[in-house]
């Protein structure tokens, strides 16, 4: 494999859940790369294995056969502290991310803590302020943030390692557009600074088409068709299903 | 989907002067806000944390013990919602009025199986039992669009995706026929063919029983086109009610619009509302 170029590479990527009657073969063979410093969709319906994908990319997931290189390097399924550093996940559902009696302070220093890294001073404050939040709400509860307030605090939590890979399921499905336009401009930012990479998962076919460099249609588990955001714009794509998606976006 | 209901009927809900404040938070998180429903679709939009889901958790009394609700007015079908005690709300919740809350998995227990948690919903409020019940469940989460439903009924909340868990949420609601649903953020993890479609199963309800709905959500566009009335929330307010986008005066929705990605018209940031212009129209007002 040209490794040097790609961020992640996939190859042969297989989940089963369950036996027997139950069994549910969530990701099928699946084999994708995502390049240094671009942007990937995903799209698919819900249910179709998109958050089993990058939980298996995290390391979350260890149920998994085949494949996987981080920056030209295979990982298993255990990782090591490095291995976990380098790719961040942004949980699609803020609630199950964040420990309810934990202060926000706490979550948000929790991945420095588990790799053994110090905390600054004003580090958490910064951290929130860089999400569009004030840097009061360190000493808050989960529960006493709004939906799209809770959004924030797990991207500010995924951004406090430094991480050249960023995963984002869903990262806006829970924000309100102004919010969501500020989040996107805050992850494009970042991005443009610091060279990232991004995988982000989306049922909004207008933010995947802002976002995306590239986007893979997913559907029972296998990628089916790849377009450029354009064909979102042009409402064109080769694999029906993929058509679907799009034509139902834009009711 | 977006007919407008004109037989005019009594209203359902009414609420006038609607305040709620956290702890002793001199802020109020809602601020004197009224709302008038009748048999039909009312939106709620409006920014995160800009009261919404409270606004709906009141209507519930499902707010924590630190919140202290006024208001002048709140009656769901004639009676006074100020009035009941907690034996009687307990009593209307679920059944005359109930609330899809915003994430489906926490409000979802998570070491009961999805099977019986929907089941037991068809026994509280239809008075089912055992396989009664349990079909009852298989139909209405096969109503949502579950697939394999037989296996997922045996699943625990951990193991559905974060859209299947939003329609088991919606399925458990849906069996009790309630009078008013309360729909926070019914869609926000449901993929754009599935969305349409649960939300013409809570437009069927609506309109099969004449209940009403309210709907909350960030998506404004989904909401102008799905309600007959939207409220846009700002900071606890009411600032505008519009029957469609193109009335939107006020600048805060203005902004909202200006907010949201066109995939025909790409751009490298997108445009923000304009924070400081927002701050001194409210020191205004
Ligand atoms: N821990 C688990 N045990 C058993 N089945 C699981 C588990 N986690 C996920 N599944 C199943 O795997 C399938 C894919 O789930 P996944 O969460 O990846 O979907 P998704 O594409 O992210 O959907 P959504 O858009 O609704 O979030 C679903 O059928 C789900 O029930
Ligand atoms: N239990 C609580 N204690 C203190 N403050 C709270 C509590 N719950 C909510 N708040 C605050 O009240 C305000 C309104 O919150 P609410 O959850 O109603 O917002 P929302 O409009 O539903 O936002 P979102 O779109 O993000 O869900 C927010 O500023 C929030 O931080
Ligand atoms: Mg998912
Ligand atoms: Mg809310």
């Amino acid at each position: 494999m040209s490794t040097k170029n790609h961020a992640i590479e996939v190859r042969g990527l297989d989940v089963v859940y369950g036996e027997g009657e139950h069994r549910n073969h969530v990701v099928r063979a699946l084999d994708f790369d995502v390049r240094r410093g671009e942007t990937l969709g995903i799209v698919g319906e819900s249910g179709c294995g998109k958050s089993t994908v990058l939980r298996c990319l995290t390391g979350l997931e260890r149920g998994w056969s085949g494949e996987i290189r981080v920056e030209g390097s295979p990982v298993s399924h255990r990782r090591t502290q490095e291995e976990l550093r380098r790719l961040q996940l942004v949980f699609q559902d803020p609630f199950a991310s964040l420990h309810p009696r934990h202060r926000i302070r706490r979550a948000i220093t929790e991945p420095l803590r588990c790799m053994g890294l110090a905390v600054r001073p004003g580090q958490v404050e910064d951290a929130l302020e860089q999400v569009g939040l004030p840097g009061s709400f360190a000493e808050r509860f989960p529960h006493e943030l709004s939906g799209g307030q809770r959004q924030r605090v797990a991207i500010a939590r995924a951004l406090v390692l430094n991480p050249p890979i960023l995963l984002l399921d869903e990262p806006t499905s829970a924000l309100d557009v102004s919010v969501q336009a500020e989040v996107l401009n805050l992850l494009s930012d970042k991005k443009d600074a610091e060279a990232l990479t991004y995988v982000m998962v989306s049922h909004d076919l207008s933010v995947i088409a802002h976002m995306c460099d590239r986007i893979l249609v997913m559907k029972d588990g296998r990628f089916v068709d790849e377009f450029a955001p354009e064909a979102i714009a042009a409402r064109r794509a080769t694999d029906p299903y993929a058509q679907h998606l799009i034509d139902a976006s834009f009711v | 989907m977006t007919v407008p209901d004109t037989k005019p009927a009594a209203p359902t809900l009414r609420v006038q002067g609607l305040n709620v404040r956290y702890g002793r938070g001199a802020l109020k998180a809602v601020n004197g806000v009224d709302l008038t429903l009748s048999a039909g679709r009312l939106g709620i939009v409006g920014e995160s944390g800009s009261g919404k889901s409270t606004v709906g958790r009141a209507l519930m009394r499902l707010l924590p013990p630190s919140a202290t609700v006024e208001a002048d007015l709140m009656e769901l079908e004639g009676r006074d919602l100020r009035k009941l005690n907690e034996r009687g709300f307990r009593k209307l919740r679920g059944k005359d009025m109930a609330l899809i809350m915003q994430d489906p998995r926490y409000s979802l227990n998570p070491v009961r199986s999805i099977g019986d948690q929907v089941a037991e919903a068809a026994n509280l409020h239809l008075g089912l039992k055992g396989r009664a019940a349990r079909n009852a469940a298989a139909e209405m989460l096969d109503r949502v669009r579950i697939r394999n439903v037989a296996s997922v009924m045996d699943l625990y909340p951990h193991q559905i995706s974060g859209g299947m868990g939003q329609r088991v949420m919606i399925a458990m609601m849906l069996i009790a026929r309630p009078r008013l649903v309360i729909a926070d953020e019914p869609t926000s993890a449901l993929d754009v063919s599935v969305r349409a479609e649960v939300l013409e199963l809570l437009d069927e309800l609506v309109r099969e029983q004449g209940s009403s709905l309210i709907l909350i959500s960030h998506d404004i566009r989904m909401v102008a086109a799905f309600c007959n009335e939207v409220a846009v929330m700002y900071k606890g307010r009411v600032v505008e009610m519009i029957q469609d986008l193109t009335q939107a005066k006020h600048i805060y929705t203005q902004g909202l619009l200006s907010a949201l990605p066109d995939p025909s018209n790409p751009v490298r940031r997108l445009h923000v509302p304009d924070r400081k212009r927002l701050e001194q129209m409210e020191a205004q007002s």
